[in-house]
């Protein structure tokens, strides 16, 4: 997420939208967005691409991308690369690290022709 | 198991910090979406 932040201009490059998906609440998903402006980052507080709340019907985004975790009620750490006709093109579930930009730069160059 | 490449990707409608985002408004795009299991969790 931060990480995302930080090459935003990066993705933007490669005409390339970023959203955020959680099963939080939309109050909870503006908070969390407002307390990224009180991290010692140094970077700027606003988060500039959409982070959406999939709350009702609860995980209802989140289980049509088969990423639901139904222990824990909310998605599992994953990360979809769709190209301009709404093809997945690239797809991965985290379970102990976090999406790396530069990876996915290098897959999202690899799809541009 | 997550939805692989080669399958279209669902449409959805979600309202977000920044207003509603339609993924098929984004059509032409190349579209990044990361999904979180919840907020203050880090990454």
């Amino acid at each position: 997420m931060r990480g995302f932040r930080a090459n935003y201009d990066k993705f933007q490059a490669l005409n390339t939208e970023i959203i955020e998906i959680s099963c939080n609440a939309l109050p909870v998903q503006k908070a969390w967005v407002a307390s990224m402006g009180d991290d010692d980052s140094g970077e700027e507080g606003q988060v500039p691409f959409p982070v959406a709340s999939d709350f009702w019907p609860h995980g209802e985004v989140t289980k049509a991308f088969d990423v639901f975790n139904d222990e824990r009620g909310g998605a599992k750490r994953s990360v979809f690369i769709i190209d301009g006709e709404g093809m997945i093109r690239w797809s991965n579930v985290y379970t102990d690290s976090i999406p790396a930009s530069g990876e996915l730069l290098h897959e999202i160059e690899k799809l541009t022709p | 198991m997550a939805l692989q490449p080669g399958t279209q990707a669902p449409d959805f409608t979600l309202q977000s910090h920044l207003g509603e985002v339609k993924l098929s408004d984004l059509r032409g795009k190349t579209v990044v979406i990361g999904f979180h299991p919840a907020s203050f969790t880090g990454g």
